[in-house]
């Protein structure tokens, strides 16, 4: 263990999905520490593989997929849990899912199962995981973990059935599910793209909370700019399966170094900028997964591409402390940097 | 211009008045009706010519029923719907289905979802030629024409419409979406959350296609959305909504640099900015978003407004309008009617 705050360690990460006899290269050599107190953001389009790098973390990689190469180290409890190599069923991995770490989907409405009352479905990983000794016991805590979460009336809540939460009510009752066995990692997955801005801004502060008590690490995964800049401390950006640039949130933000990430801020529109702001759309589309471009997977659409970018995907570049970048061409390059 | 639009009726192409869209809650063996979803109550509304109008909220705040209230889509429980300026105005819930027909040329709506809004089984020539037949283009060659000059509008190769839908990205069935709304020369589009399905960066895209369309054919947006940064970019005047009533409706500029409704300005602090410089202080909102079946007495806001006053429980407030510059600011607060006054 190279750093104690480090709690789950990334390195080379590869999964390909076998699917249709083809093969799907979706992740192609993901690196990065997660510390604890951190939030992490993992941005990128859809079908860039953050969630399957999630997924991956959690042990819960679709049944035709398989981590080809490459480690997930989960620094717990003194030990370094190696997860790429633990069954994904087993019952070590089990053991880990829920007290170790824990997820939070992105539809809450579909994550919770529609035939169990949300206080069984709470106790369920109370009892599972020994944090609770007796079913009385579990029923208070989880009254106990929806009142945290501000749900109002939480004795009468437990007993109800998910179709009865609001769409912001059952985000709030997954957390408290994932919060319950206090966890040290936690994973989101894009948490609040299903819900409107001011329930999202509620389970957010929702989220920081945890982070302060807990000292929780969370990898939070996004497709929102806003999200990141309200809420990040590092920031990945993902594309076509590759992290192409991560550092801290402030650096990444404001002095981008891969096109990538440069063309993406330029595509957004930012509250406050006004009407006249000008948007940049980055032309052209996502490459098809299964007929990928040879070299930089951004090549095709960069601005800055060369015949270099089309023969090679170029390597993991320090340009400044902390801050990684995979271009030939980073834009920092011109400041002697 | 900008000093006499408030009043010019020359201006307004649509003028909405008392609209009320209700949908009835059937129950029991009989199909009684036993209380009302107000989606869409009591709403007053002008859209000018020649504007984009963004229209807000959270969801199920009545923004999609609201445009398809307007454009008769969905039938309205009652009020008016008056299209066109001055004299020349037609009542749209007064037009029977022919006539309404014949108006569909005039107003067309672009969907949210661009993967269930062009039929799978019809390639883009198929699909895109209906309104056209509709609308009396009877030479396949005439058709075959317009529709090339369509694709290509919206940055398409004309070949494309020999395909079928599932050959086609998410951002391209939209610009496909958006052809087939411009396909009969109409004067008002609704965009229904259209740009909402999609990836960030082809979300510029779109924008941007839109902002130029309406410039080469003059034509009006209503543009719906919950991403008030992307209305913040596009729109010239923005209506605020929240429970089936508009709380607040002003000039793009005016909106976010002097906002008056206390919901609005929760829900501009709720937004994150992806700017790391503007962090700022949130006011949290607390609780959810009553059910429309059992809307709350007096003002629709006022279980979750951080300044409620007693009022604000009993009575329902009317809508203010504050003139600045000649440009008109309307919001719906018991509150800030006091402090004008």
């Amino acid at each position: 263990m190279e750093n104690k705050d480090v709690v789950v360690s990334v390195k080379d990460l590869h999964v390909n999905f076998y699917n249709n006899n083809r093969c799907n290269r979706v992740l192609r050599g993901v690196s990065f520490d997660l510390k604890k107190r951190d939030i992490m953001c993992i941005v990128g389009e859809s079908g860039c593989g953050k969630s399957v790098t999630a997924n991956s973390i959690m042990g819960l990689l679709p049944e035709l997929s398989r981590i080809e190469s490459g480690s997930i180290d989960f620094y717990y409890q003194g030990r370094d849990i190696r997860i790429d190599r633990l069954k994904r069923k087993g019952k070590e991995m089990r053991e880990l899912r829920g007290s170790g770490m824990a997820m939070i989907f992105q539809d809450p409405m579909t994550a919770l199962n529609p035939v169990f009352t949300v206080g069984y479905q709470i106790n369920e990983a109370l009892m599972y995981h020994n944090q609770a000794k007796t079913k009385k016991e579990a029923d208070q805590m989880a009254v106990q973990l929806l009142k945290d979460m501000g749900i109002p009336l939480p004795q009468q809540r437990v007993k109800e059935y998910p179709h009865q939460f609001s769409g912001g009510m059952c985000q709030r009752a997954m957390i408290a599910m994932a919060m319950s066995c206090r966890p040290k990692v936690l994973v989101a997955d894009e948490p609040t793209t299903a819900l409107d801005v001011t329930i999202q801004a509620q389970i957010f502060e929702l989220m920081l909370e945890l982070k302060n008590n807990n000292d929780t690490a969370i990898l939070l995964i996004t497709h929102d700019m806003g999200v990141v800049a309200e809420l990040a401390d590092r920031v990945a950006v993902m594309y076509m399966g590759n992290i192409v640039e991560s550092g801290e949130a402030r650096a990444i933000l404001t002095r981008p170094a891969h096109p990538y990430t440069k063309a993406l801020l330029d595509s957004i529109p930012v509250l406050g900028r006004g009407k006249g702001q000008k948007l940049e759309p980055i032309k052209g589309s996502t490459p098809d997964p299964y007929n990928r471009p040879k070299g930089c997977q951004f090549a095709p659409r960069c601005p800055y591409a060369t015949k270099e970018c089309e023969t090679a995907m170029p390597g993991e570049q320090t340009i400044e402390e902390g801050h990684m970048c995979r271009c030939f061409h980073n834009l920092l390059k011109g400041e002697g940097i | 211009m900008a000093e006499n639009r408030k009043n010019a009726a020359n201006d307004t192409l649509i003028r909405v008045r008392g609209l009320k869209t209700w949908y009835p809650i059937k129950k029991g063996l009989f199909k009684r009706t036993a209380g009302y979803v107000k989606a869409v109550d009591n709403v007053d509304l002008d859209v000018y010519k020649g504007e984009i109008l963004g229209v807000v909220g959270e969801s199920g705040c009545g923004k999609t029923t609201l445009g398809k209230s307007i454009l008769q889509l969905i039938q309205p429980y009652e009020g008016q719907v008056i299209y066109g300026a001055g004299e020349e105005g037609r009542d749209l819930m007064q037009m029977n289905k022919q006539e309404l027909n014949q108006m569909r040329s005039r107003m067309q709506i672009v969907f949210q979802d661009p993967y269930s809004s062009l039929n799978p089984a019809f390639t883009i020539f198929k699909s895109m030629q209906e309104p056209l037949i509709r609308f009396g283009m009877k030479s396949k060659r005439e058709r075959k024409e317009k529709i090339a000059g369509l694709l290509q509008a919206v940055n398409l190769p004309a070949e494309y419409m020999e395909r079928y839908p599932n050959e086609f990205s998410g951002g391209q069935r939209q610009r496909i979406g958006i052809a087939r709304a411009l396909s009969v020369s109409p004067e008002f589009i609704v965009c229904d959350e259209a740009v909402s399905a999609l990836d960030v960066s082809i979300q510029a895209q779109v924008l941007k296609l839109l902002k130029e369309l309406k410039e080469r054919y003059h034509l009006t947006y209503m543009f719906i959305t919950h991403d008030l940064s992307v209305v913040e970019y596009i729109s010239d005047r923005i209506v605020v909504m929240y429970l089936g009533h508009i709380v607040e409706v002003a000039d793009t500029e005016e909106l976010f640099a002097n906002t008056l409704h206390p919901y609005t300005k929760a829900l501009l602090s709720a937004i994150p900015i992806a700017d790391i410089n503007k962090r700022r202080k949130r006011i949290p909102l607390q609780g959810d978003v009553p059910s429309p079946v059992n809307p709350p007495a007096g003002c629709p806001f006022h279980p979750r407004c951080p300044e409620c006053r007693e009022e604000c429980r009993k009575e329902a407030p009317k809508p203010a309008t504050l003139v600045k510059d000649g440009r008109a600011h309307i919001v719906c607060c018991h509150q800030v009617q006091a402090e004008i006054s």
